[in-house]
Parts: structure tokens; C-alpha cells; sequence
């Protein structure tokens, strides 16, 4: 097997919120290897994205260590942490963060403005994803046009146009029905099933039991982390 | 990010905010446009002083009667300037090449019954030495006709046109306050005078035909003569022959060396020195005053960046989080800022130019825009955008995306 996409060892992270310290990670180790769909389920303040702040490449730790795809975090400075979300990283958000401004294609783009060792066609690429997505007829549409499915398959369209390691969601159907959530996580599912690795953060455990990993969080720790056998392929009704 | 991709993200967001980027634009466009037409009007300025000065010969000097502090010559009050004081001044000063007696006045010229009213200079041939002037055509006086009041006339281009229809004039006759005068020469053109003036617009006869056939008569004291223009060697002995000039002066009339003379000595280009030398003072003070403008201007730019990198606090987080650096942040909120400015800048530009055409022809002023300024102009606006846009770009930049990404 191949090097994991993610090693965390031993990870602490505190906040101080005036003399008392908040420890949101409290001793994490973790390793997710290519290939995995892995679900983040715990309460609210129990750390989930906190970590995923951490594998994003968003946040060092206050202690131990933590490696994405070749690189620690630990040494690294802002511009070396932006290079690596940059060329790793795709984060898909509970509120999908598109810029109103601007249409879907171009939101799907943007990434790879900063790019540095991109030289392709970024729009080509850009339509590539929201085909791959199912929105390559809703390209010119600003998001206030689309429905909330649809801009979440945008936010997932941009998420892949640098073609991530790891694609991160931190609670992406959180702002959604729930049969539009289904048919985000089969997007997930079918985006898995080719290959991509995939770490999402979740309240709902119908969510949690369509990834093949569930690790299970308390107080800043892992209180469980097992492999789920019986993955739960939704059923998609018509429409998104 | 490149520039051109930073480019065009600033274009955009300007775009999605115009009433607010014209608005904040308009600090930089009154500033640029009140700096470059306050420059443009001291410039004009300058250049009309210079044309004066060039019109009036270099090196020059004028000794005139004193006509004491008001309008009216008081009985007695200075005594009449001959051509003799310009033979003394031309023989006992050093460093004079010239001292030309010249007896002026208005007359009526007639020519085939076309009537023309212009200026009459009676002086001798050292007045072509004295004012720079040259001759286009024919000859200046002889000696006889200098020394017997010959009555012949160089006259200028102004004059060939309204009295001769523009025709060769030399040979011919017209009469001067009823003297007939025969054309030998004709003087070069000098254009007009950045006072309007028209230089062409002149009769010149020997000093002893304008005594005492032209404008003689009255009370006059023989030889009398209204000024005496001395022409110096160079500019470095100016001083000197000024100081002799007064003092030889103050000799031939017994005046005192610490009466009032009853004459005025002035140095010309001394006074057009002085004249742009203010003018130097009051174009820098105007454009100072401008520039507070364009500071102004700035401060605009930084506060409406500041509201811009509150407002956009989450897209920079989200930039961020999918791969800006922080330089990259910098970078756009800079070319956002110095966009607006330079805009700014060449918009004010844009409206300075038919603004200093609208002045220079409704006041009557010179006004020269000098292609540096618009240069200078252009770079120091974008500037203002870079300088009072880096504390806002700077700040966007040092944004955590974590809590970007939270901000509502
Ligand atoms: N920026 C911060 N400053 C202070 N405390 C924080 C900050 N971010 C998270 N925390 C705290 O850390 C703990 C974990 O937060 P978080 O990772 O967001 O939890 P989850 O995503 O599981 O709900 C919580 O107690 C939260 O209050
Ligand atoms: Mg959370």
C-alpha cells in the first residue's frame, strides 16, 4: 500500500479564550489511506472540524504532527499551507460559499487562479467538473439561479478542478432537504467509487453509514473508528 | 496569481460596485484634474513671461522719463531725457553696446486713402541691435538721413497689410500726421506679444524726423526724447551698467546719490526674472493646495478598500481556502486599489485638457500642458492607490480563512 494521504499523530489543538485553555483536539491520531470515504461524526464541539480545519491545510497544530500528502504541516508556513490546499485539497462547506457574482463556471474556476504550475485551459476544466457533476447545461446560471442542491454540485465541481487528493465536507448536506442530501452523497459515492478520497463530517447517521469509515469523536478524542461494511447506497429520486 | 489575472478580478469587482468606484473615484479625478490645470496655467505663464522677455531683446535696459508717483507730469518734476544723455550713456558706461534714444508716439497713417492708426518710433538704426529686430526687406536710414530728418519709414508686417494691402510697399508714399513718408524698409515679423499685442504694428522714422515734423510742438525741450532703451554687452555686466547708468545719470542731472531720481531705470529682464519667479512660487503653492485634493482622494480609496475587505471578508477566506496565499490577497486588493486611482487619475486627465483649452480661451490666458505632467500625473495617481491601498490589502491579506470562512 501506498503512503496514507493523511497521518496525524498525537494531534493537540487549543484555543485560549482568556485564561482558560480549550483543548478542541486532544491526542488524535489517525491515518486515511487513498481510496477511503471516511465519515467525521461526534456532538457539537467535539472537535470534527477542527480536524478538518487541520487536514485542509487551513490550521497547524498547537502539538504533535500531522502529514498531508507528503507534507507537515507542523514546518510549514501560510504560503507553503496555501500551495499545498492549493494543489491537495478540495473543500466542499455546509454553505456552499459560492461568490454571488459570479456564474457557476466561473466559481467552479477560480481555484486555479492560484494555481501556480497550472497552464491549461481553466475554463475547459471548469466545464469538465460541472458535467461531471451533472450542471453542464447550468454553467452560466449565477448561484442565486440554482436551487440548493445545485449550488452544493457546483461548490463540489470547484472542490475537484485541481484534481484533490482529498476531498473534504464539513457537514455538506447540512443545508439541505434530506433527499437532496441523498443525491449529494451519491455524488460523493459515484466520485469515491472512481477513485477520490473523500473525509465529510456528519450529524446524520444515514450520511455516515454511505461511507465505508466511521470515526467517531468525543470531547476533542476518537472514542471509535471502524470500518462500515454494510455501505448504504441511497436511492435517488428524480430530479435534485 | 498574475497581474493581468489580478487585473481582471479588480475590474470586476469595480464593475459590480460602479456608483460606489465612480464615487471614490472622484477624489483622485478632482485632485489630478486641479493639480494638472493649476500646473498647465503656471506653465502657460512662465512661457508668456519668455515670450516677453525674447520680444523685448535680451540684455536690455529702459531709461525713461519719471512721471513722479502719479498719472500727471508735474511742472518741474524731472528733467526731460535727450539724445544726448543717450550718446553720454553710450560713450561713458562700459559694458553698453547700445544706448538708443526712441520718441514715441500715436499717429494716423494715410496711404491711397486708406487711413490707419498705429505707433510711431522716431530712433536711430541701433534700435534693429537694441530689440533684436531684423530687417525682411529694403534698408535702414543713411547717415543723412538720420542727421537732415529725412522723411522716410521702415515700417512693420501690420502696417504693409492695412496700409499697402499687403503689397511690397518699398518706394512708395503715404502721409504720417500730413508729413509724406517714402517706405525703405520693412521689419521682419515678431508676431504678437503674448500680451496681444501686435509687435508688427509700427512706423519707424530717424529721431530727427519725429522731433521735429512728427510729433513735435508743444512744450517740448529741444531733443527731447521719451526713452532711451540700452542694450548691454552680456547679462553679467548688467548690474554694473545699471549702477554707472544711474549714476552718470544723477551726474548730467544733479541729483543727489540719495534724492529720488526724476527718472525710472529699469532692468527688464530683471523684472521678468521676478515675475516667473512668482509665478514659479504661485504654481507650487496652487499645486500644493491641489494635491491636498489628491491626498484627499487617497484617503477615499483607503476607506472605501477598508469597507470592501469587510464586506468580502468570507470570499477572502474562501479564496484563501482553496489556495490564495497571502500574497496573492495583497495582490488583488492592490490592483483593486490602484485601479480606482489610476482610473481616478486618467479620467481627471481626460477632463483637465478641455478644461485648460475652456480657460485659455474664456480668460484669455496662456495655458500649456506639459506632456511630462500628464506622465507624472498618470504614475503619481496610480501611486496614490498603491500607498493608501496597502494598509486595507494588507490587512485582507492577514486574514485567518478559518474565521474568514465564519464571518457573516
Ligand atoms: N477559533 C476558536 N476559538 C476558540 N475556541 C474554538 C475555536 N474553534 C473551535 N473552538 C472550540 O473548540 C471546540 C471544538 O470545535 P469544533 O471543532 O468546531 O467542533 P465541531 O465541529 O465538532 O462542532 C469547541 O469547544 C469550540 O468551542
Ligand atoms: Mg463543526
Amino acid at each position: 500500500m501506498s503512503q496514507p494521504i493523511v497521518a496525524a499523530r498525537d494531534l493537540r489543538k487549543e484555543y485560549r479564550m482568556g485564561d482558560t485553555v480549550v483543548a478542541a483536539l486532544d491526542g488524535v491520531s489517525l491515518e486515511i489511506a487513498r481510496g477511503e470515504m471516511v465519515a467525521i461524526m461526534g456532538p457539537s464541539g467535539s472537535g470534527k472540524s477542527t480536524l478538518m480545519n487541520l487536514i485542509g491545510a487551513l490550521d497547524v497544530p498547537t502539538s504533535g504532527s500531522i502529514v498531508i500528502d507528503g507534507v507537515a504541516l507542523e514546518t510549514a508556513d501560510s504560503a507553503a499551507l496555501a500551495d499545498l490546499r492549493s494543489r491537495a485539497i478540495g473543500f466542499v462547506f455546509q454553505q456552499f460559499q459560492l461568490l454571488a457574482r459570479l456564474p457557476a463556471l466561473d466559481n467552479v474556476a477560480m481555484p486555479l487562479l492560484y494555481a501556480r504550475s497550472f497552464t491549461g485551459d481553466a475554463k475547459a476544466i471548469a466545464r469538465d467538473r460541472l458535467s461531471r457533476v451533472g450542471l453542464a447545461e447550468r454553467s452560466h446560471h449565477l448561484p442565486t439561479e440554482l436551487s440548493g442542491g445545485q449550488q452544493q454540485r457546483v461548490a463540489i465541481a470547484r472542490a475537484l478542478v485541481n484534481d484533490p487528493a482529498i476531498l473534504l465536507a464539513d457537514e455538506p448536506t447540512g443545508a439541505l432537504d434530506s433527499r437532496t442530501g441523498r443525491s449529494i452523497i451519491r455524488l460523493f459515492q459515484d466520485l469515491n467509487a472512481a477513485g477520490q478520497t473523500v473525509v465529510m463530517v456528519t450529524h446524520d447517521e444515514g450520511v455516515a453509514r454511505a461511507c465505508n469509515r466511521i470515526v467517531r469523536f468525543r470531547d476533542g478524542r476518537i472514542v471509535e473508528d471502524a470500518k462500515n461494511a454494510d455501505v448504504w447506497r441511497p436511492e435517488i429520486e428524480e430530479a435534485a | 496569481m498574475r497581474v493581468d489575472a489580478a487585473a481582471r478580478l479588480a475590474l470586476g469587482s469595480l464593475r459590480a460596485h460602479k456608483l460606489r468606484s465612480i464615487l471614490t473615484m472622484l477624489g483622485v479625478i478632482i485632485g489630478v484634474l486641479s493639480v494638472v490645470t493649476m500646473v498647465s496655467i503656471g506653465e502657460g505663464a512662465k512661457r508668456q513671461i519668455d515670450d516677453q522677455v525674447r520680444a523685448l531683446g535680451s540684455n536690455i535696459m529702459i531709461l525713461s522719463t519719471g512721471f513722479g508717483r502719479g498719472p500727471v507730469r508735474q511742472q518741474g518734476s524731472g528733467t526731460p531725457l535727450t539724445d544726448r544723455d543717450a550718446r553720454a550713456i553710450a560713450s561713458q558706461v562700459s559694458g553698453v553696446r547700445v544706448a538708443v534714444p526712441v520718441r514715441q508716439g500715436g499717429t494716423q497713417a494715410v496711404a491711397d486713402g486708406v487711413n490707419w492708426s498705429t505707433q510711431l518710433f522716431g530712433t536711430t538704426n541701433d534700435i534693429i541691435i537694441a530689440r533684436d529686430w531684423s530687417l525682411a526687406s529694403g534698408r535702414m536710414f543713411t547717415t543723412s538721413e538720420e542727421r537732415g530728418g529725412g522723411k522716410v519709414a521702415v515700417v512693420g508686417q501690420t502696417v504693409v497689410k492695412e496700409l499697402f494691402g499687403g503689397q511690397d510697399p518699398i518706394g512708395r508714399t503715404f502721409r504720417a500726421n500730413r508729413i509724406p513718408l517714402t517706405v525703405i524698409g520693412v521689419l521682419t515679423p515678431k508676431g504678437q506679444n503674448m500680451l496681444g499685442q501686435d509687435q508688427d504694428d509700427i512706423i519707424v522714422v530717424p529721431l530727427k524726423t519725429a522731433q521735429s515734423r512728427l510729433l513735435g510742438g508743444g512744450n517740448r525741450a529741444p531733443g527731447e526724447i521719451n526713452q532711451i532703451i540700452i542694450k548691454a554687452e552680456n547679462d553679467r555686466v548688467m548690474d554694473a551698467v545699471q549702477r554707472d547708468t544711474d549714476a552718470l545719470m544723477r551726474e548730467r542731472q544733479r541729483i543727489g546719490p540719495d534724492e529720488p531720481a526724476s527718472y525710472n531705470l529699469r532692468n527688464l529682464s530683471e523684472m521678468m526674472q521676478l515675475q516667473t519667479a512668482t509665478t514659479n512660487v504661485m504654481t507650487a503653492l496652487l499645486s500644493a493646495i491641489a494635491s491636498v485634493a489628491l491626498v484627499v482622494g487617497g484617503i477615499g480609496i483607503m476607506n472605501i478598500m477598508l469597507v470592501s475587505v469587510t464586506e468580502r471578508t468570507r470570499e477572502i477566506g474562501l479564496r484563501m481556502a482553496v489556495g490564495a496565499r497571502p500574497a496573492d490577497v495583497l495582490l488583488q486588493f492592490l490592483t483593486e486599489a490602484a485601479m480606482l486611482s489610476l482610473l481616478g487619475g486618467l479620467i481627471g486627465i481626460a477632463l483637465a485638457v478641455p478644461l485648460c483649452f475652456a480657460i485659455a480661451s474664456f480668460a484669455g490666458w496662456t495655458v500649456a500642458i506639459p506632456p511630462t505632467m500628464i506622465a507624472v500625473s498618470v504614475l503619481f495617481s496610480a501611486g496614490i492607490g498603491l500607498v493608501f491601498g496597502f494598509y486595507p490589502a494588507r490587512r485582507a491579506s492577514r486574514l485567518n480563512p478559518i474565521e474568514a470562512l465564519r464571518y457573516d
